[in-house]
């Protein structure tokens, strides 16, 4: 599982599931320093996907 | 050598609950554990094994082609090793992986890291306890 914060870039390595957090950066891909709850719902939305069947390569947005 | 097709996406189904699997943590972010070699420049295609039990306190990241300030003031922001072991704690998942992966994303031998590097670190994986990876980059 892949969390990209630049999807179309991601898209073209073919990753075979990955969660975008729509509004993260890079350099704090899973949110700023310190934002621990952010960080952990982009975490767990990111590991919850492995029990999601989806498209092979799909890159599913949220909003953290 | 196992090679993999440059069209199809790999994907393998997965039947396990969450708080069953082991996960990894593999990331092009540079980081790697104080007291551990740092990487070095844009030829540096090394990689390091950090332990699951390593605090978050004890995160290097040397990478040089993003903003490493907010690594380096909380690692978790592109390196949740210490998230994943509260994950734990909590039985959300079953455990952190004996190996999680850190390596410098940037490369301009791609052809090294696609034939040797790529596979050496897809290699220690599949040695290791991991039964999913979580890839982050910076």
């Amino acid at each position: 599982m892949l969390i990209t914060v630049v999807p179309e870039e991601s898209r073209m390595m073919r990753p075979p599931r990955a969660v975008h957090p729509v509004g993260n950066k890079l350099g704090a891909v899973l949110g700023r320093a310190h934002e621990r709850d952010k960080q952990m719902r982009v975490l767990t939305e990111a590991l919850r996907q492995f029990e999601f069947q989806r498209v092979p390569g799909e890159i599913v947005s949220f909003e953290p | 050598m196992l090679v993999m097709s440059r069209k199809c996406v790999p994907y393998t189904p997965v039947t396990a609950k969450l708080a069953e699997m082991t996960v990894a943590l593999v990331s092009s972010t540079g980081a790697y554990v104080e007291g551990q070699e740092p990487f070095g420049d844009d030829t540096d295609n090394s990689y390091r094994i950090i332990p699951p039990e390593t605090a978050a306190a004890d995160l290097r990241f040397k990478h040089g082609h993003y903003d490493e300030t907010e690594a380096r003031l909380d690692a978790n922001t592109v390196f949740p090793l210490q998230l994943l072991q509260d994950l734990e704690r909590e039985q959300f998942i079953r455990r952190v992986s004996n190996k999680n992966i850190g390596f410098r994303g940037f490369s301009t031998n791609l052809k090294l890291m696609y034939e040797q590097v790529a596979p050496a670190i897809a290699h220690e994986i599949e040695r290791s306890q991991a039964e999913a990876v979580l890839l982050t980059a910076g």
